[in-house]
């Protein structure tokens, strides 16, 4: 990977001290309310400063944009490929052969220590800060403002594919039946709205890869891996400053 | 033409029939090719709608822009370019830029009309974009307000180019002084469109959005120049001192934002390759000695920008030749720099940086037969407008002094 | 006794026999080389080495072996099981007069198992046999009980996680001790449908599944 990622080593107070206090509350108070999670950062950092803002974690909880705040979190290294969870979404969603809206990516290194193969799972991230919904001139493309989920008006969509443009997860794809760019809604449509509580893809994983759930319950298992501070907990692509749902993490 | 004479329809219809009638065999030859360009463009088009836009063009999920797209940007920075250059005449007064008023009016409605014309086949659902555009607009969508605004604009110069006709003076000026803010805001956010998107680095910054000006104000010197030669060819006609003296200021202006996008060139691509920027360098290097090195070098850098500064210096705004092949180079320069500009912020894989198997590599595109065919009857769009225009309006004329 | 009086005399015989037959076909010891692929791939039975023992034909294709080839993986109990009680190869193979079925293996299963790709309970995981012979591994480590010599024959059973995690299947050694343990590296062995594909279906699929 070129871009540099952030670790734990190689991180520096960059000196928040020197800040006045009501200023720097202010400041993360906008970041979580605009994100809602700790996306882009370490966990370390985040939490810690959870813990110097906010009175008790129920405060920073209120903080979360939606009820239920739809994510997921997806063990890397659980990933075998056998792509249970791409058959289920097809099957779920009627997605066309052409098209997907969850892929399996692989990486191969063979000059790894140990094993050297990982299988990496990828779809929309339903961000907080959406490029597809920014751009989308009609707003066939939204943001759900209960749940967060980045939907589709099928009707609305002119077909211009800029939402294409500025999905930097490769997560959309023109369905040429549906004549609308179509993606991933969670299941929103076909399970979640039916009264089942996990998506197709989470539900057919035999290894518990994808963690489906509500980051904004402090019961539920992906607010409680999030808001870990021994866990490694990651994004893609933070640079593109999306604040991603769909987290990443390995054991 | 005198515009206050009385006229019949009869004499009107006459006048028309008289006019486009006058031209010699060459001319009637363009008319048709250039017709037969738009209808086999409408044949392809429809045939796309109907059996599936994945069918007949190449595009792909990772490539949904081809060069339908770069088509369409190529047009309206023409049209904007006409626009802005010939405003310098008759909006704000520059008695030595007034007589290519009329004509660039003209062709940058031209212009616009051959762009929403290749773009009403790239995207997929034109007939959608006029309702919900309307009743639920996106104002923070680049797209809406470039869509906007360009509809605005080409109202504007329209009636820009009826006032001009009718030497309704005032009311050109105002519509010029507006279609020219359209023009630069509409323009700009088409620049917004590539620029804002946070995941393409080689698009993202508030680079595209000045960029798009500078070079469109280029492109409308050699397009003015381009065209203002063709029409004295085809009107036959030897050009007025006046004309003459015009087009060697727009040759200088011409000269010195050859050398504006020279410099934006420049540090683009610098910007592009020191401390190697992730997405952005893979992209800028697959110009300077990748794939797209010919492109680069040959196209945006040779007849783009390089040759025509030769020319244009080396004619001295007396060799008339000399500044037509200078001027026709540079818009072969141009349309590849858009075809480059639209295709490299696509071509590094928004998942390049995690090295996996599958966007290892730089992705690829090469327009399918609909899609050339699409993008030829683009410029028949716009060579049928001016050929007919030439004619129907008389070749542009601008009396001396018919200003303010 | 009997035996090497019958070896003597077949020794004579077959060696007119062949002096004969030998001019007349290439194949001057019968059968030839004989390649079973079933019920396991790879094992070879030399005619060439077992005349040159002195065998005449009638040794084996009298109540053994039929003369057709492939036989006897027809019957449908071509396996070393059978062989154990005293057919086929077992007849001679007991440990007395030829070496036993439970050693030498590699003396007949000449070839190894190759690259196995289970495609169930999940796909798709892959062994590779030439990786655990190099590190040497002898055939009947594992195919002792724990794994047919039968491909694929495991996934007919339960072949789960689970299963490995109580020691049974691959968990007897990859246990964190003596291999790796078995929930982790996943991807290891876990090559994936995209691994599958790669390995198993023709480049032109992957050339089409690229765009």
């Amino acid at each position: 990977m070129k871009r540099n990622k952030p670790s734990f080593k190689e991180m520096k107070n960059e000196g928040v001290e020197n800040v006045p206090a009501e200023e720097r509350r202010d400041f993360l108070k906008m970041g979580l309310t605009l994100t809602g999670v700790f996306a882009g950062g370490t966990l370390f950092s985040a939490v810690s400063s959870v813990r110097k803002v906010y009175a008790s974690s129920g405060e920073f909880v209120k903080k979360y944009p939606y009820k239920p705040h739809y994510s997921m979190m997806i063990h890397l290294d659980r990933c075998i490929d056998c792509e249970r969870c791409l058959s289920a979404c097809k099957s779920t969603n009627h997605v066309p052969d052409y098209g997907f809206r969850t892929a399996v990516l692989e990486r191969e290194r063979p000059d790894a220590v140990g094993q050297k193969r990982e299988f990496m799972p990828v779809l929309c991230n339903h961000c907080n800060v959406s490029q597809c919904t920014r751009v989308c001139p009609t707003r066939a493309t939204y943001k759900d403002k209960t749940n967060g989920i980045v939907m589709m008006d099928s009707r609305k969509c002119i077909g211009c594919l800029t939402c294409q443009e500025g999905c930097p997860y490769n997560a959309r794809y023109f369905n040429e039946e549906k004549h609308a760019v179509d993606k991933c809604n969670f299941c929103f449509d076909t399970r979640l709205s039916k009264g089942e509580e996990l998506t197709a893809c989470a539900s057919a994983c035999p290894a518990g890869v994808r963690i489906f759930g509500d980051l904004s319950d402090p019961d539920n298992r992906v607010y409680r891996e999030v808001h870990q501070i021994e866990r490694a907990v990651w994004v893609l692509r933070p640079e593109a400053g999306t604040r991603p749902n769909v987290f990443y993490t390995r054991g | 033409m005198d515009a206050t004479r009385k006229l019949t329809l009869n004499d009107i219809e006459s006048e028309i029939t008289g006019r486009l009638l006058s031209a010699g065999k060459g001319y009637y030859l363009a008319v048709l090719l250039s017709a037969l360009m738009v209808v086999a463009a409408v044949a392809a088009g429809l045939h796309a709608m109907v059996v599936g836009h994945d069918h007949t063009y190449n595009l792909t999920r990772e490539i949904p822009w081809g060069i339908l797209i770069a088509t369409y940007v190529f047009f309206v920075v023409t049209s904007t370019g006409l626009c802005l250059v010939s405003s310098i005449g008759h909006v704000f007064g520059i008695e030595s830029m007034m007589p290519i008023a009329k004509r660039s009016v003209f062709l940058s409605i031209a212009t616009i009309l051959a762009g929403f014309f290749v773009i009403a086949f790239e995207i997929k659902m034109p007939w959608r974009m006029a309702v919900y555009n309307i009743i639920s607009p996106n104002i923070t969508s680049n797209i809406w307000w470039m869509g906007t605004l360009y509809g605005l604009y080409l109202v504007l110069m329209m009636f820009e180019f009826l006032f001009l006709n009718l030497n309704k003076h005032r009311l050109a000026v105002g519509c010029g002084f507006s279609g020219a803010i359209a023009g630069i805001a509409a323009h700009s956010n088409l620049g917004a469109v590539f620029g804002l998107l946070m995941g393409r680095e080689f698009w993202h910054g508030p680079y595209m959005s000045i960029y798009f000006i500078a070079s469109a104000m280029m492109t409308g010197t050699a397009v003015i120049f381009l065209f203002h030669y063709l029409a004295y060819k085809i009107n036959d006609e030897p050009m007025e001192s006046r004309m003459v003296e015009s087009l060697n200021v727009t040759r200088k202006l011409g000269i010195m934002l050859i050398c504006v996008i020279m410099f934006f060139t420049v540090w683009k691509m610098t910007a592009g390759i020191a401390g190697q920027p992730g997405g952005k360098y893979e992209a800028v290097m697959a110009l300077v000695k990748g794939p797209y090195a010919v492109n680069f070098w040959l196209f945006e850098v040779g007849f783009g920008l390089v040759f025509p500064l030769v020319l244009f210096y080396l004619s001295k705004g007396k060799n008339m030749f000399m500044m037509f092949a200078g001027s026709a180079m540079m818009i072969i320069g141009i349309f590849i720099m858009r075809y480059d500009l639209v295709l490299l912020g696509q071509v590094v894989p928004v998942f390049h940086e995690y090295g996996v198997n599958e966007y290892k590599h730089l992705l690829s595109y090469f327009p399918s037969f609909h899609e050339i065919i699409i993008t030829l009857g683009g410029f028949g769009v716009a060579s049928f407008l001016f050929l007919i225009g030439e004619k129907l309006f008389g070749g542009h004329k601008v009396e001396p002094g018919h200003h303010h | 006794m009997k035996k090497i009086v019958t070896l003597s005399v077949s020794i004579l015989t077959a060696t007119l026999i062949f002096q004969v037959s030998a001019a007349l076909t290439d194949d001057q010891f019968g059968g030839g080389e004989i390649a079973y692929s079933a019920p396991a791939k790879g094992v070879y039975f030399s005619h060439e080495v077992h005349v040159e023992l002195g065998f005449e034909c009638d040794s084996c294709h009298e109540g053994l072996f039929e003369m057709e080839t492939g036989a006897a993986v027809k019957n449908g109990n071509f396996t070393m099981n059978a062989m154990g009680e005293g057919s086929y190869c077992g007849a001679c193979h007991d440990g007395s007069t030829a070496f036993s079925l439970e050693s030498s293996c590699s003396a007949c299963h000449v070839e190894d198992g190759g690259a196995i790709h289970f495609t169930a309970p999940v796909e798709s995981v892959r062994f590779g046999h030439q990786e655990h012979v190099e590190m040497g591994f002898d055939c009947s480590d594992c195919h002792n009980g724990m794994f047919e010599m039968s491909a694929l024959e495991a996934q007919k059973g339960d072949f789960t996680m689970e299963a490995l995690y109580r020691g049974e299947y691959c968990g007897a050694c990859h246990d964190g001790s003596t291999a790796f343990a078995s929930d982790t590296r996943c991807a290891t062995c876990h090559i994936g449908v995209k691994g599958y594909d790669r390995a198993k279906k023709p480049a032109e699929k992957k050339a089409a599944k690229q765009h």
